[in-house]
């Protein structure tokens, strides 16, 4: 959704428009279910779903541009998460499993899983903080200032945060073994 | 010229931003990061936008829920209530508490600073009212059992000499004492008609002829306000009949004193 035309969908979707909703939920709802299935696997559709139902009656007062909007989706999709994990499971956050990635099927979100393999790849073995930067960042497609904002970290934070992932994971990821 | 124990090259962190970021161009990636921008590509591959569908259950739920709030809204007493109605509301209890004020204070029936007060604001704009109201025994004694005998009489005549000629209530004579002694040194009938005292206490033939007498004989005026409890003891248990011929007994509703009478005069 351009710019431009972002003010105009949002505006519509708050007053209950299903084009406008429809709009809205073809743009972030990839990413979203994304999102959610590496926080809380198994439950990733739903949880999209249920974030969408709670997102709905407060369009109509959300006032921002498209990167407001997807921080506050995002957002959202935190809240859920955390919501289910205390909730349903009855048990403290735990850092997740990116392997329980590997068995899921992209029937939902399309079927795509060279995206999943990719993504179990990029977050195995990564600390919890380290896995939530990288997929604020490459998932939910905010930037280094969005993501500190949300995390309650500066953007210089995030930004050294990430690059020492990047190295971490190229030296993984390196075709060549690395001789010392 | 890069050697295996570096390997992969350095990167900078704005370098390793745009990388995630997906900003990188393929040219400008470090050696030995390749595999993970061709990651992260396929990771942003995997969000991207798809085309709108019609007919999303989701879509329609979320459609469903705003309807379903903006009903409830527009349902909602408290919101209808304060959006428009808590001004007019405030604007009509307000008028009506300032009538009812207003009416209070014309009456007399403020308490006596208020009274005073508004009193003093009436003043400005023109209007009468009185400064102090008659909250004194009369009223006191009227509601209490003390206050009038079971026959109907009053327990609080007047002396006997007060009201001697008169058959006006105690009420109407209570400024004539007071006005009664202007009378004497003055035109009666002048006093009479110049004078609010006298011309609501005193009726016209007793001004005319028997304020003299009146005036000087009896002792009402003298009492000081605390004075008709002392003295009600003496009245009590005094026949109905007693009070047919005294202004307390033609009075008979009223139960006026002669606390009353000198309390007023007092005031007067």
């Amino acid at each position: 959704v351009e710019a431009a035309e972002f003010d105009l969908v949002i505006r519509q979707a708050g007053l209950g428009s299903e084009g406008a909703l429809s709009r809205l939920y073809a743009e972030y709802n990839r990413m979203l279910v994304r999102y959610l299935r590496v926080h809380v696997p198994g439950a990733g559709e739903d949880l999209a779903q249920e974030t969408w139902l709670a997102v709905a009656p407060r369009l109509q007062g959300f006032r921002g541009s498209e990167r407001d909007f997807r921080v506050f989706l995002l957002e959202e999709a935190r809240d859920q998460a955390a919501a289910y994990r205390r909730n349903v499971q009855r048990e403290p956050a735990r850092p997740f499993a990116p392997r329980a990635l590997s068995g899921l099927r992209a029937v939902d979100v399309g079927d795509e899983p060279v995206a999943d393999a990719a993504l179990a790849t990029l977050l195995d073995g990564l600390r919890p903080l380290h896995s939530e930067i990288l997929l604020l960042r490459v998932v939910g497609g905010l930037t280094a200032e969005e993501t500190g904002a949300l995390l309650g970290k500066s953007p210089g934070v995030v930004r050294v945060t990430q690059h020492r992932v990047l190295r971490q994971l190229a030296k993984r990821l390196g075709r060549e073994p690395i001789t010392r | 010229m890069t050697g295996p124990t570096d390997y992969p090259s350095e990167i900078d962190v704005w370098t390793a931003d745009d990388l995630i970021s997906g900003t990188l161009p393929w040219i400008d990636v470090p050696d030995g990061y390749e595999g993970l921008s061709d990651l992260v590509s396929a990771v942003r591959r995997g969000v991207a936008p798809e085309e709108p569908r019609w007919g999303s259950p989701t879509v329609a739920a979320m459609a469903a829920r705003i309807a379903t709030t903006q009903a409830a809204k527009r349902s909602d007493p408290r919101r209808r209530l304060s959006a428009r109605r808590v001004p007019h509301l405030a604007a009509a209890m307000s008028t009506v508490v300032l009538l009812s004020s207003a009416a209070a204070a014309i009456a007399g029936e403020l308490p006596a600073p208020m009274q005073v007060a508004a009193s003093d604001v009436a003043r400005i704009v023109g209007v009468s009212v009185p400064a102090t109201h008659d909250p004194g025994p009369t009223t006191a004694n009227q509601g209490r059992p003390g206050g009038r005998s079971p026959n109907g009489g009053s327990l609080n005549p007047a002396p006997p000499t007060a009201p001697a000629g008169s058959n006006r209530p105690n009420a109407l004579s209570k400024p004539a004492s007071s006005g009664a002694v202007e009378m004497t040194s003055s035109h009666a009938n002048e006093s009479m008609s110049a004078g609010p005292p006298a011309a609501a206490g005193t009726s016209p033939g007793q001004a005319g002829s028997e304020s003299t007498t009146t005036s000087t004989s009896t002792p009402s005026p003298s009492l000081p306000p605390t004075q008709p409890s002392v003295q009600l003891p003496p009245y009590h248990g005094s026949p109905a009949g007693s009070n047919s011929g005294s202004p307390a007994g033609s009075n008979s509703g009223r139960g006026v004193g002669p606390g009353t009478t000198g309390g007023h005069s007092q005031r007067g």
